[in-house]
């Protein structure tokens, strides 16, 4: 369960995120949809205990977000797209069991945790490969993999899709799904529409850092007049409301 | 609560030796590198102290030519080539310097911009003047005189560093002013590249994200971090002074530059401990310094261009005492950063052992270190610079 109650964020004179509140069950997927510069990346960012809040708070479990970020790291695990942030010196396997360790699992307990993500993963024969060596989507099941490594309750996705091919994001989405059906907590940031009306029970769009409107795709639709999630876009965060 | 440094440690070396760019430019270079500037200084140098093997005189003077078949001038290592133009000869190599007679004056003309010729009329004037000063002596000895009774002052110079076994020879002076510049351009640079690759490179490949959100707290990702650099600092400092011994066991001459006066340096267990310390503190002091600016810098590039002025900023202190000996040095010198280290250095080569100026310096290398771990852990907490980008 994840509750954002006010959760503010201001960069000097920016207002980044303006007092946003939803919550997520566990179970869900929750959409988060805005433009470019609209707070969501930073909304991750606080909620992975990256940056401070400038108000309100957020608590992941009921563990409080600006009381014990340690606890919260223990229960979160966020994932990024595009450059998947993998140190190719070190093998797919090492990548693995350095987060593991530091997320204090002891050094056996760290491998075998990695063998058996590689093995639901399918990339165990690359398991020794530095990864710079690994194709772009071996990379990104790497950094799923690394991604849980910790068995976190909550599960933030920020653009997970970026520059994969049609197999790849086919391996994000199922990964996405099944996470679901195990009962994690997910919120997906994503640019692409439709993956977002596909997966996501609930959507939140984020425009100038405030949620300007929250529910089911169908609640969205009827509430604003609209055929699908574009249109609900645009009319709420496009250029047209600028 | 758990400590991570340990894992981070860990990995950063790990990561850091597989690196081979850096394995070269760190450790392979200076092994290869300092033996071969300082075999081509050395030769110079050498040559220098030796001496031409022949002086080539080209000489239009028939009494000059004269003069030195007397038999004074045997084993001179001096040959006359006879010739109506001497400078011209000068000029195309052909000798190293010209003689012509004006009366009963030698003009001996040399090339100043050439070593040969420079060397060359140093032992010509230096065997004319000895000739002079043996002729002299022999012409007041068959009148009854001593040369010496006619000197209205007799004198001898001794050192008092002869004395108390500190006299640095011409050797000594020049390792007091090469070695402490080495050591401190070599800790000032050796963790440079790990710094940036560990700082700004994470960065800008975006392994920093992951990083912040493990259960690391931020001064464990700053302390792992921090040790690493300082080790590869330190390893790329011990590999440049193996550089150079390893250039004094292929050819001892060449790597004391020509000087033949070279004597182990015999240090005081207390002097070993401290100058360890302080080459340590020193390590983490330019470690600390570079993660520093490579955290504040957005990418690696940023984070070179302020490597570099760290780099050249402790070229100042080292280069401002670069002529000082270990002597030379006054108290205050031990409460500015980098020159205090260099002083301890060149006091050690000299055989001064001054344990009030290394404990100052030991002391206030540690201040700087504590100072700039303090700013580091600042920096870590501070977010817009964290995730700056």
């Amino acid at each position: 369960m994840l509750t954002l109650d006010k959760l503010t964020k201001h960069f000097k004179a920016v207002k980044a995120v303006r007092e946003v509140s939803f919550s997520v069950t566990g179970g869900e997927i929750y959409g988060l949809l805005g433009a470019n510069g609209a707070g969501k990346t930073t909304t991750l960012r606080m909620l992975a205990t990256m940056l401070t809040p400038t108000g309100g708070t957020a608590s992941v479990e009921g563990v409080d977000l600006l009381k014990q970020p340690e606890k919260v790291r223990a229960r979160v695990g966020l994932l990024f797209g595009g450059d998947t942030g993998l140190y190719d010196r070190l093998t797919a396997r090492e990548n693995i069991v350095y987060f593991a360790r530091l997320c204090g699992k002891p050094e056996e307990e760290a491998r075998l945790r990695a063998e058996e993500l590689a093995r639901a993963f399918a990339f165990t024969e690359y398991l020794d490969f530095h990864a710079k060596k690994l194709s772009k989507g071996t990379r990104q099941k790497v950094a799923l993999a690394r991604s849980i490594v910790h068995d976190p309750s909550v599960m933030l996705f920020d653009e997970p899709m970026v520059g994969l091919d049609v197999t790849s994001r086919k391996d994000v989405e199922d990964f996405m799904v099944d996470l679901k059906a195990k009962g994690k907590t997910i919120v997906l940031s994503d640019h692409n529409l439709n993956i977002t009306e596909r997966l996501c029970d609930r959507i939140g769009i984020l425009h100038k850092g405030e949620l300007v409107a929250e529910g089911t795709l169908d609640e969205l639709r009827e509430t604003h007049g609209c055929a699908d999630l574009e249109e609900v876009f645009f009319k709420l965060a496009g250029r047209d409301t600028e | 609560m758990k400590s991570y440094t340990g894992i981070i440690f860990k990995k950063e070396l790990l990561d850091i030796f597989r690196d081979r760019r850096s394995i070269v430019m760190t450790f392979l270079l200076p092994l290869v590198l300092y033996p071969l500037m300082f075999w081509f200084m050395g030769s110079q140098q050498a040559a220098h102290f030796d001496g031409p093997s022949e002086t080539v005189i080209a000489s239009s003077s028939a009494a000059f030519r004269a003069l030195l078949e007397d038999s004074f001038f045997d084993g001179a290592s001096v040959s006359v080539v006879e010739t109506d133009d001497p400078v011209a000869a000068l000029r195309d190599g052909s000798a190293d310097v010209a003689v012509s007679a004006d009366g009963g004056l030698f003009r001996i003309i040399y090339d100043a911009n050439k070593t040969s010729s420079s060397m060359s009329v140093s032992h010509i004037t230096g065997l004319l003047s000895t000739y002079n000063h043996t002729a002299q002596a022999l012409a007041l000895a068959e009148m009854g005189i001593s040369l010496e009774a006619l000197a209205p002052v007799s004198f001898d110079t001794e050192t008092l560093a002869a004395e108390e076994g500190e006299d640095p020879g011409g050797l000594g002076i020049f390792l007091s002013m090469m070695l402490p510049m080495i050591l401190v351009l070599l800790l000032s640079t050796g963790g440079m590249a790990t710094a940036i690759d560990l700082f700004a490179g994470e960065k800008e490949r975006r392994t920093f994200e992951p990083l912040l959100c493990t259960a690391a707290r931020r001064t464990d990702i700053l302390a792992g971090k921090l040790g690493a650099v300082t080790v590869i600092s330190l390893l790329g400092a011990l590999t440049g002074i193996g550089g150079l011994v390893l250039g004094y066991i292929l050819n001892p001459r060449a790597m004391t530059l020509g000087l033949d006066d070279a004597q182990g340096l015999a240090l005081p267990p207390l002097t070993m401990l401290f100058i360890a310390l302080i080459i340590m503190a020193m390590a983490v002091f330019f470690s600390g310094l570079h993660i520093l600016l490579s955290t504040y810098a957005r990418s690696v590039k940023e984070g070179s261009t302020y490597g570099t002025f760290v780099m050249l900023a402790s070229y100042v202190p080292v280069f401002a005492t670069m002529t000082k000996l270990g002597g030379d040095f006054e108290f205050w010198t031990a409460f500015v950063p980098v020159m205090n280290v260099t002083g301890c250095l060149k006091m050690v080569l000299a055989g001064i052992n001054d344990f009030a100026y290394f404990g100052a310096t030991l002391a206030v290398t540690a201040a700087f270190v504590v100072i700039v771990m303090l700013a580091g852990r600042y920096m870590f907490k501070k977010e817009n610079i964290m995730l700056r980008a």
